[in-house]
């Protein structure tokens, strides 16, 4: 998996080179007015996000959940990937954040959900596999197809079969 | 021959969580609110009719991610069923559609349990192959259901991408 991933884009999550010099700034200045207005820091899994983020996110819903995952998915993508990535998220959660993430039109989704699965939890295995199957090029759908053969869960096998099925 | 209850899951590896609150925690709780919930929703269906409530529970559900395509059937246990709207999209699932009422979260472990040790009995699973090609008849054939739904804005993508191609332009 290591050869996979290092094919891919290795580019930081943390990065945002769509909003250049002046996104960093503002987003330090937003860091900072947060601070003195003693918003609290968000407590786990949130405080992976950046805190303007963190601060919507935990207003609007307060936990994880799957609409707040869209919401990361379709507005902060990047923060969605970082939030998958940390390992903060219990698996009822990371199995539809995985899939969820599955949307975001960026290379580095491979990367994040490719270790997912081989997750110890069949429920997360399953999220993975759903997440990557909009990203399935022939590296990925290899790595599904030996999951339908041997995946010790029959569900995993299972939704293996559907991914391949409808490729 | 009874109707099955049945449930459609969230994940298909979900009921072969260890315990009863493993399944419990994906399949029965607000994501949102964290609240359990104690009237899950279930389809009064004919085995023959699993595959088109699926298809239809799928499409319609305000849901999303798409539930996997596993229904597990919760008929023969002593349950409390009250009948309830489902979706006004479709005719089968609006009229079939129904509420488990559970006293309590010991309750609803109560009847997991049940279901995960019947499981392989209870199971009706389903390909998602088979569903798309349920839906691209239906849509083929112009069914009015279908048709109209696969129009709304709020239509889901996998449906979407089931519609009849337009002809091509002879010119």
């Amino acid at each position: 998996m290591s050869s996979l991933t290092a094919a891919r884009d290795e580019r930081p999550l943390g990065d945002a080179p769509q909003f250049g010099e002046l996104g960093k700034k503002l987003q330090e200045l937003e860091t900072r007015a947060l601070s003195a207005l003693k918003v609290p820091r968000p407590g786990l899994p949130f405080n992976v996000l950046a805190p303007r983020v963190a601060s919507v996110v935990l207003a609007r819903w307060g936990r994880p959940c799957e609409e707040a995952f869209a919401f990361l998915a379709t507005s902060h993508p990047l923060e969605l990937l970082r939030l998958v990535a940390s390992g903060g998220l219990d698996v009822a959660d990371l199995t539809f954040a995985a899939e969820i993430a599955g949307r975001i039109q960026d290379s580095r989704v491979v990367r994040v959900l490719l270790p997912l699965l081989k997750h110890v939890s069949p429920v997360v295995r399953e999220g993975a596999l759903y997440g990557l199957a909009a990203h399935a090029d022939d590296q990925v759908l290899g790595l599904i197809r030996t999951m339908a053969d041997k995946d010790p869960s029959p569900g995993v096998r299972a939704a293996a079969e559907d991914v391949l099925s409808t490729q | 021959m009874s109707r099955l209850v049945l449930r459609f899951a969230k994940r298909r590896a979900s009921w072969e969580e260890p315990t009863a609150a493993g399944v419990r925690e994906i399949e029965f709780t607000n994501r949102k609110t964290g609240v359990v919930d104690l009237r899950p929703s279930v389809y009064a269906v004919d085995e023959g009719e699993v595959l088109r409530a699926y298809a239809e529970h799928a499409a319609a559900a305000p849901i999303d991610p798409e539930a996997a395509p596993l229904g597990i059937d919760l008929g023969g246990m002593k349950l409390r069923v009250e009948a309830s709207d489902g979706s006004i999209k479709f005719q089968l699932t609006r009229t079939r559609h129904a509420e488990i009422i559970v006293e309590d979260v010991v309750a609803l472990d109560a009847l997991i349990d049940i279901a995960r040790t019947e499981l392989p009995a209870r199971s009706r699973n389903l390909k998602k192959a088979d569903v798309r090609k349920f839906v691209q008849e239906k849509l083929a054939a112009g069914d009015e259901e279908w048709s109209r739904l696969a129009e709304e804005p709020t239509c889901k993508d996998w449906v979407k991408k089931l519609r009849p191609k337009p002809p091509a332009d002879p010119t």
